[in-house]
Order: C-alpha cells, then sequence, then structure tokens
C-alpha cells in the first residue's frame, strides 16, 4: 500500500513547547483525522508538513519523496485549507483563479467555476463579504481545481454552522471517490471525524498518544463507570483520567485492562471526544 | 523562471484592489510641481510616494494570511523574494515613466524649458526609489509589518540627522563635497549609480537569507 504521508521522528522545539518524535503514516486512499486540544501540536505539524517551518529532527515523505528536497514537486499535488482564508480580501472569484491557477501544471478552470457554481459562490462579491463557510469552500475551490492527491484540512470546521460542516463532509467524501487521493484533516470538533476518519493520529502536548485506524481506537479504551463499592486502589492505577464523586468513579480504561472487573462497572464505548477530555484529565493529575 | 514570473503576477494582484490608491499621489505630485513652479519635483515627488506604497505589498501580506498562501503554492522562497523585487522595479520603470510624461506635460503647458536640471532630477528620482525600496524589504522580509513598520524607516532618519549635524558642524566638508561633485560629475554619477545598483543586490540577497529563515 502506497502511502500519502509518512512521518518519522519528527521533532520540532520551540521556547515553550516542543513537538517530539511524531511518528504516523497516512495511506492513500484515506481519511486521517489529527486531533488533540489547542496547542497539542497539530497544526504545527501541518506547517512542517508544508515546510512552512523548519523541523528540529525527523523526516516528512509526501509521496513517497521528501517535503524539503522535492517541495516543489510535491506542492503540486496538494492542497491546503485552513482555518482562515488566504486570500487577499478584495479579490473576486475570477481574481483568485487568476493569481493562482499558473503556479499549477494541472490547473483546471473549468473545474474551478463548476466548483464556484455548485458552492454557490457569489461571483461579483469580494472575499471580505463573503460568510466564513464561503470562505472555506472558496479554499476548497481552489484545492479541488488542480487534482491535488493529498487535502491538508486545519481546522476547517471550526466556527462553521452545522449545515455547512456537514457540506463541507459531504464535499471530503466526494473528494476520495477514486481512491487515489487522500485527507489529513486536523480539528476539535471530533464528531466530524468519528462520521468520515478512516485514521486517528491522537496529539496530545507534543507527543503521539494514538495513531492507526479509527476502530482500533474506539476500540482500545472503554469508558467505566461505578460506585464506590467498586472502586479499588489497583483500579485507580489503570483508570485515565480518574473522576471521583461522593456516589462513584468514571475514567478511562485500556480495553485490555478491563477483563476481571466486577459485573456492576459499567463499560461504555467512548468518543472520540470522550477520550481526548479523559486524556486532559489524566494529564492535569500529573501536573 | 517561469515561477518567477507567476510571482511578479501574484504581486501584480496582491496590489490590484489598491491601485486606484496610486492615482491620490499622482495628483499631489503634479500639484506640487504645478505650485512649486518647478515641474521636476513631479518626478521626485511620486516615485517617492511609490517606494513607500510598496510597503503595502507587506501589509497586504500580513492583513491576509499570505503566509499561507505561500506556504501552500509550489514555488521556493527564494523565488518570491526575486518575483518582489522584480515587480517592484518595474513598478519603478513604470512609475518613472508616468512621472516623465507627466513633468514634460507640465513643462510645456508653463512655457518652461527641459534643462539638465530636469534630467538630472528623473535619474535622481529613481535612485531615490531603489534605495527606499532597498532598505526597507529587508526589514519586512524579516519581520512582521506591524511590529517593523515605524523602525524601518529608522535608518532615513538616522542618515538625515547624521547628515545635517556633519553639514553643521563640518561646513568645509561639506563645501568641498559639493565643489568636489561640481567639478567630477561623471566619477559622481558613476559612484552614486553603483551604490545603489550594490544596494539594491545586495537588499535582495539579505532578503533571500531572511525569508528563507522565516517561519511561514
Amino acid at each position: 500500500m502506497n502511502n500519502a504521508i509518512e512521518i518519522t521522528n519528527l521533532h520540532k522545539d520551540y521556547k515553550d513547547f516542543s513537538l517530539n518524535n511524531i511518528s504516523f503514516l497516512l495511506p492513500t486512499g484515506y481519511i486521517m483525522g489529527l486531533v488533540g486540544q489547542n496547542g497539542a501540536g497539530k497544526t504545527t505539524t501541518i506547517r512542517l508538513i508544508l515546510n512552512m517551518v523548519t523541523r528540529s529532527n525527523g523526516n516528512v515523505k509526501i509521496f513517497g519523496m521528501d517535503n524539503i528536497m522535492d517541495e516543489q514537486a510535491i506542492k503540486q499535488d496538494i492542497a491546503a485549507v485552513f482555518d482562515e482564508t488566504y486570500f487577499v480580501d478584495g479579490w473576486k472569484v475570477y481574481e483568485v483563479e487568476q493569481a493562482i491557477k499558473s503556479f499549477y501544471a494541472n490547473w483546471n478552470s473549468t473545474l474551478y467555476y463548476q466548483y464556484v457554481k455548485t458552492f454557490n459562490l457569489p461571483i461579483n462579491k469580494k472575499v471580505k463579504d463573503f460568510s466564513r463557510g464561503m470562505k472555506i469552500k472558496l479554499m476548497l475551490a481552489v484545492a479541488l481545481s488542480h487534482n491535488a492527491k493529498l487535502l491538508i484540512l486545519d481546522e476547517p470546521t471550526s466556527g462553521l454552522d452545522p449545515v455547512a460542516r456537514d457540506e463541507l463532509l459531504e464535499i471530503l467524501s466526494m473528494y476520495l471517490l477514486d481512491g487515489q487521493r487522500s485527507i489529513l484533516f486536523s480539528t476539535h470538533i471530533t464528531s466530524d471525524l468519528e462520521k468520515i476518519a478512516d485514521y486517528i493520529t491522537l496529539i496530545d502536548k507534543g507527543n503521539i498518544f494514538y495513531t492507526g485506524t479509527k476502530d482500533d481506537f474506539l476500540e482500545s479504551f472503554y469508558q467505566i463507570k461505578g460506585g464506590l463499592a467498586e472502586f479499588t486502589e489497583q483500579l485507580r492505577e489503570k483508570i485515565i483520567g480518574l473522576t471521583t464523586y461522593k456516589t462513584g468513579f468514571s475514567g478511562l480504561m485500556p480495553a485490555l485492562e478491563t477483563k476481571g472487573l466486577s459485573k456492576n462497572i459499567i463499560l461504555e464505548t467512548p468518543t472520540i471526544d470522550d477520550i481526548l477530555v479523559y486524556i486532559s484529565k489524566e494529564r492535569k493529575l500529573h501536573e | 523562471m517561469n515561477n518567477l514570473f507567476n510571482a511578479i503576477k501574484l504581486d501584480y494582484f496582491i496590489l490590484k484592489p489598491y491601485y486606484l490608491v496610486v492615482v491620490i499621489p499622482v495628483i499631489v505630485a503634479i500639484l506640487i510641481g504645478i505650485f512649486t513652479s518647478n515641474p521636476p519635483l513631479i518626478a521626485m515627488a511620486l516615485l517617492i510616494i511609490e517606494a513607500l506604497f510598496m510597503n503595502t505589498l507587506f501589509f497586504i501580506y500580513e492583513k491576509n494570511n499570505l503566509n499561507k498562501l505561500y506556504g501552500v503554492l509550489p514555488i521556493r522562497r527564494r523565488q518570491i523574494v526575486l518575483g518582489r523585487y522584480s515587480f517592484t522595479l518595474l513598478f519603478g520603470i513604470i512609475a518613472e515613466f508616468i512621472a516623465i510624461i507627466f513633468t514634460l506635460v507640465v513643462i510645456y503647458t508653463l512655457n518652461m524649458q527641459v534643462n539638465t536640471f530636469t534630467i538630472i532630477t528623473f535619474i535622481y528620482s529613481f535612485l531615490i526609489y531603489l534605495i527606499i525600496v532597498s532598505v526597507h524589504f529587508p526589514f519586512y522580509f524579516k519581520y512582521d509589518y506591524s511590529k517593523i513598520n515605524t523602525i524601518a524607516s529608522l535608518p532615513f532618519t538616522i542618515i538625515f540627522i547624521a547628515v545635517v549635524v556633519t553639514m553643521i558642524r563640518n561646513p568645509k566638508l561639506y563645501n568641498y563635497i559639493i565643489q568636489y561633485s561640481i567639478h567630477n560629475q561623471h566619477i559622481v554619477w558613476l559612484t552614486v549609480i553603483c551604490i545603489c545598483l550594490i544596494l539594491f543586490g545586495s537588499s535582495c540577497f539579505l532578503s533571500c537569507l531572511f525569508y528563507n529563515k522565516r517561519e511561514l
């Protein structure tokens, strides 16, 4: 299986933050959700992939090529959508195309205007007068018009209403149909990922907490709840993000550790959000 | 080469929403030339204002997150810098051309003559344009526009103060320079042009270094 992204031991040091030994693979044809709290290192990882910042160590390969050595060739086949638009606010839809198209060998003007029409983007309005959803769609129209094989999305759904988010997810599903395209989707609205992601990479405070398939991820943990009578010291050590109440406790537990638990303890399949919350609580307990 | 052309084109489009603003300095420059009865001032005023207008490119860059656009586009950072300097050079040449036309129109309208001073002013205007751009651009390629905007003008302020202080404290030196310039015009011209070209080239080289290290 070919990999769209192959990251090995990626490291980046800042004064107040470090991204440590990030490694993950995104196979061609799939969507990977990059999740983590704000400030966990998701955007830094994306910026390193795009060579927008210099890495301290490690390797990033896109389509099997080094992201620095072969930057220009790789970027012909990459598109990115960020949480904020990166077009001049005084541009209109046609000016966006005129300014950008000549950079891409595979630019398709007909396709661009098709997307503009499909996304209902106003031709005569300036970018600054677009709604947030429209701005995201404009970036998508550009992204999809040069036949990019890898789409990188950095928090595109934050601030979008549920209808616009659903539309976006539909567009992304369509984008993947030919099986040759891949998406790296960074977000903290994890319900979006539960709908469409095949793989999950969870970054916590600059470190990889999990990387693999979404199904394995969700099956790896149980959310456990029980009364005080079931709560033991042995259990305390195994629970991630333990919360105790007057009447009982709750937390997250690796699935492998749940064998032999009392029948009075409730085990529930967690959502990605649940896992994120418990991980965050666990970190706070140790700080 | 193709990407260099693309970078120039992109800069053209980045400034496009602001081109109407350029008309204002043209009018101001013409008025200065007419009211002072000194038409060559049109070229000088226009080129200085246009040189400062080029900083708008960096203002727009910061305001519209163009760092992300450049981060996504298949273009090397060196090509972005070279594209900006080439665009600026082309813009300066066009501005100079427009300045010459307006100056000549005003000269003939006021029944004046084109003399050596007029031609010297045309050349100096363009050289001053190059100097302003050469000094400003490396600052903007290294730092955010909003953080460095005031400081970028500091070199000119320092040079101006240094020249004035030298003139006041050492009038003999000033007189000597003036006399030397009058008697050795060719050498002075050659020196000034060479300094401007070296400054422009060095500025471009420095900007490449700065922008290569900058995080987008």
